[in-house]
């Protein structure tokens, strides 16, 4: 019985996980997206340099989102708390 | 060893290994070496008109010399080779998972050879990524140290002696969050189309958007690795000066 509620407790904690994760690392990309695209048209010629940074951020900014997974996967596949 | 999905394996010795990750990676290798023997003896020829399948290659070298040149200015041209084979590893692996290489295999010689194993992309297995993540890791150093010598420890006590932890922090988060973006990505792609295939008894046309997508997502993972691998280097090689 006592497993049965670590192991209930684990997925519901790790799907508020990477919810409560996807959201917030959302939310940040759609600024930096919304941000590189006022720059491009601002200034159409630094394209090219603008998109770089924009995916290196954007890149920065999800590995929020894949620690939030990786505690997720290890919550589940496997959950060091369930003998 | 991690395990995360279900991979078929073979214990050697008490040592447990991944059997489908390495013939896939296997294959991708032979795949990309026979690419690379073609491009030097067949297909990239001095002459004066440049033939298509020359300008493909070259198409490669351009895109890998152009992330280097482009974070690193002219002394980027020493890691080109480095960061071109990390590319092109991750890119043909990637796009190897969407290639149905078992079901071809199973079709033709079904009657003849035991059931084969199911061959998904290497990435799409937590111990390549971190394979690739560890190579970058153990590289950067090595750069890092033959750039500027024994300065290059000084990366970890700036501003001063306090912030050494955090500085090995921030050094051992780098390849980690490398191989969970890859690692991440690769494996969602391949459980959405396997949640979506197993919907119904007959799909063959609504899994193509999901690999549409898949195949971008491959460009962009490989891209965006290679890329931060740059930046890595260009991090640890600048220091010290």
């Amino acid at each position: 019985m006592d497993n049965v509620m670590v192991q209930v407790v684990s997925v519901v904690s790790a799907a508020f996980c990477l919810g409560i994760a996807g959201f917030a690392a959302a939310l940040g990309q759609g600024k930096a997206t919304a941000a590189a695209l006022d720059a491009v048209s601002r200034q159409p010629e630094a394209k090219g340099t603008i998109t770089q940074i924009l995916i290196v951020g954007l890149a920065i900014i999800e590995s929020i989102a894949l620690y939030a997974l990786l505690i997720a996967i290890v919550l589940i596949f496997v959950n060091p708390f369930v003998k | 060893m991690i395990e995360v999905g279900n991979h078929a394996v073979w214990k050697v010795g008490g040592i447990v290994f991944n059997s489908d990750t390495i013939i896939s990676s296997l294959v991708v290798s032979a795949l990309i070496i026979i690419f690379a023997l073609a491009a030097k003896f067949i297909f990239v020829k001095k002459e004066k008109h440049i033939s298509a399948s020359q300008a493909v290659c070259e198409l490669f070298y351009e895109f890998s010399a152009s992330i280097c040149t482009g974070v690193m200015g002219g002394r980027g041209k020493k890691y080109v080779p480095f960061i071109n084979s990390l590319f092109i590893f991750i890119l043909v692996s990637n796009v190897f998972g969407l290639l149905p290489v078992t079901e071809v295999v199973e079709m033709l010689f079904g009657k003849l050879l035991p059931r084969v194993i199911h061959l998904e992309s290497p990435t799409a297995d937590l111990n390549t990524t971190v394979a690739l993540a560890f190579v970058v890791f153990v590289i950067m150093q090595l750069f890092g140290i033959r750039a500027s010598g024994f300065y290059y420890f000084k990366r970890f006590f700036s501003p001063n002696i306090l912030f050494l932890p955090l500085n090995i922090m921030e050094e051992l988060s780098r390849p980690l969050s490398l191989a969970i973006r890859l690692f991440g990505n690769t494996f969602g792609k391949a459980t959405i189309l396997l949640i979506l295939v197993s919907l119904t008894v007959f799909p063959i046309i609504y899994p193509i958007p999901i690999m549409a997508l898949g195949l971008f997502i491959a460009f962009i993972q490989a891209y965006i690795f290679a890329l931060l691998t740059t930046f890595y280097i260009d991090s640890a090689v600048s220091e010290g000066h």
